[in-house]
């Protein structure tokens, strides 16, 4: 920016050539013009040029400062300020060097926001199970009010996350589920094996072996934090079940007894599908592989070791034929596409020629009913 | 004080039409505005100067969204009054 200072003699000028009037009347104008912007303001009032801008008097108050020199304290007397300000074409032509430029929102304060939602959200999951958790505790208790009998099935999913005290409630109290109905309990506990498609048939007295493979199982669960919640979250299904079908308890507790064992194995088989199928489509890549590369191989082996002389000019002569063969059959094709496009053009000559025909009939008819 | 009785006032004063007036003030206005178009700086005798000055970029934080805003540079018109007009101003009753 170039700081050249102009001074009024320039302004006036300008506008005495502007308006071919005399430079005499452009300076007295000037003059008076800006004497009558003073008169204004000395009167207290804003005087607006349009398309110029607004001058206005401004009061300064008075205030301290200090002498640079001295250190001692002056207060400077209050003024009035004339401001002036430029209207928006005055602005925008000032401005114009700059004028493409705009106002970025610079959106870096937005993004750990953002961050902090994701979080939330992975916590989430733990939020849904401790909501879980507490209405498990709420029906338990509900529960043990209403009978002392129940409570020991409700101590062991109460206490689950901790495996150990849970298989060892578990063999606690089995005794007392084979003490009190077996005859209940066997037909259930079949039926629910079938309805989840295990194989396993489990006559009574083997329950509780089937509860110590739960409990040598559950230990490696304890690895994995998810699994645990989908353990829970079955369990949990259970529990909301059990107030509405309270009579039937035991049916319940072998429920429990079999969740955990039938998700586990259901894992286990799929992944041993898994590997399976992985290893035989390893299997099959390489016999593929091995056999490509082979066929080639073996057949300049032979060619090389065990052939004569004769039979081996005898198979570069098939080889070569192979080939002229199949330059052959490229110049065919090449003929044939050819063949092709002549074709699809003699078509659209053909279609040229048809409706000149048509045309001629048409007009040959107009004519004959004209005449 | 708007446009019309500026030019009222001049008119009266100078003894020139209104039409005339009104021609020589656009002129006038035309004439600065080009000259501070161009970055000069206008220098009026016992009134003031108009000066061109460039604005800085510079960052502004939103106080109630807390948003960053780059606010680009930018040329205004910045007017300081002469001393002989201030000492003039200074008869004036505070306000």
């Amino acid at each position: 920016m170039s700081k050249e200072k102009i001074s009024s003699q320039e302004i006036i000028d300008l506008v005495a050539s502007k308006l071919s009037v005399s430079k005499r009347v452009a300076e007295d104008f000037l003059k008076v013009m800006f004497a009558t912007i003073e008169d204004a303001l000395v009167e207290g009032e804003a005087v607006k040029i349009k398309n110029f801008g607004t001058f206005k008097l401004q009061w300064n108050e008075p205030r301290k400062s200090v002498n640079v020199q001295t250190g001692a304290e002056i207060i400077l007397d209050g003024y009035h300020k004339v401001t002036f300000t430029p209207d928006s074409n005055l602005k925008d032509v000032v401005n114009e060097p700059f004028a493409h430029l705009e106002p970025i929102e610079l959106d870096a304060k937005n993004e750990p926001v953002k961050e902090l939602v994701s979080q939330d959200e992975a916590f989430d999951p733990l939020r849904i199970f401790n909501e879980q958790a507490n209405e498990i505790k709420d029906i338990l208790s509900e529960i043990n009010a209403l009978s002392n009998s129940n409570s020991a099935a409700n101590q062991q999913v109460k206490e689950e996350p901790s495996v150990e005290k849970v298989t060892e409630i578990v063999l606690d109290y089995l005794p007392d589920v084979e003490d009190d109905n077996d005859e209940e309990v066997e037909p259930e506990l079949v039926e629910d094996h079938k309805a989840s498609e295990e194989v396993l048939v489990v006559p009574e007295p083997q329950l509780v072996d089937e509860v110590i493979v739960v409990e040598k199982i559950q230990p490696k669960e304890e690895v994995k934090e998810q699994e645990i919640i989908v353990q829970k979250g079955e369990e949990a299904s259970v529990v909301i079940e059990t107030p509405a079908a309270e009579p039937t308890r035991k049916d319940d507790k072998s429920n429990q007894f079999e969740d955990p064992f039938t998700s586990q194995s259901k894992k286990k088989r799929s992944w041993k599908w898994l590997w399976i199928t992985v290893l035989v489509i390893f299997l099959l890549k390489t016999g593929f592989v091995v056999n490509y590369y082979l066929s080639s191989a073996t057949r300049c082996w032979i060619k090389y070791s065990y052939l004569s002389d004769e039979n081996r000019q005898k198979l570069d002569v098939i080889d070569e034929k192979f080939v002229s063969l199949d330059l052959k059959l490229a110049g065919l094709v090449a003929q044939i596409e050819s063949l092709r496009n002549n074709v699809t053009t003699t078509k659209i000559n053909g279609g040229i020629y048809i409706i000149g025909i048509l045309l001629g009939a048409l007009g040959f008819l107009v004519a004959k009913f004209v005449i | 004080m708007n446009h019309k009785e500026l030019i009222a006032k001049i008119s009266t004063k100078m003894k020139l039409s209104k039409q005339e007036v009104e021609s020589l003030l656009d002129a006038t206005v035309s004439a600065c505005t080009g000259e501070l178009g161009e970055g000069k700086t206008i220098g009026v005798q016992s009134f003031g100067n108009f000066e061109v000055r460039k604005k800085e970029e510079r960052l502004s934080v939103h106080p109630a969204t807390q948003v960053r805003t780059l606010i680009p540079p930018k040329l205004v018109v910045n007017f300081k009054q002469s001393n002989i007009l201030k000492d003039k101003l200074k008869d004036l009753p505070k306000s």
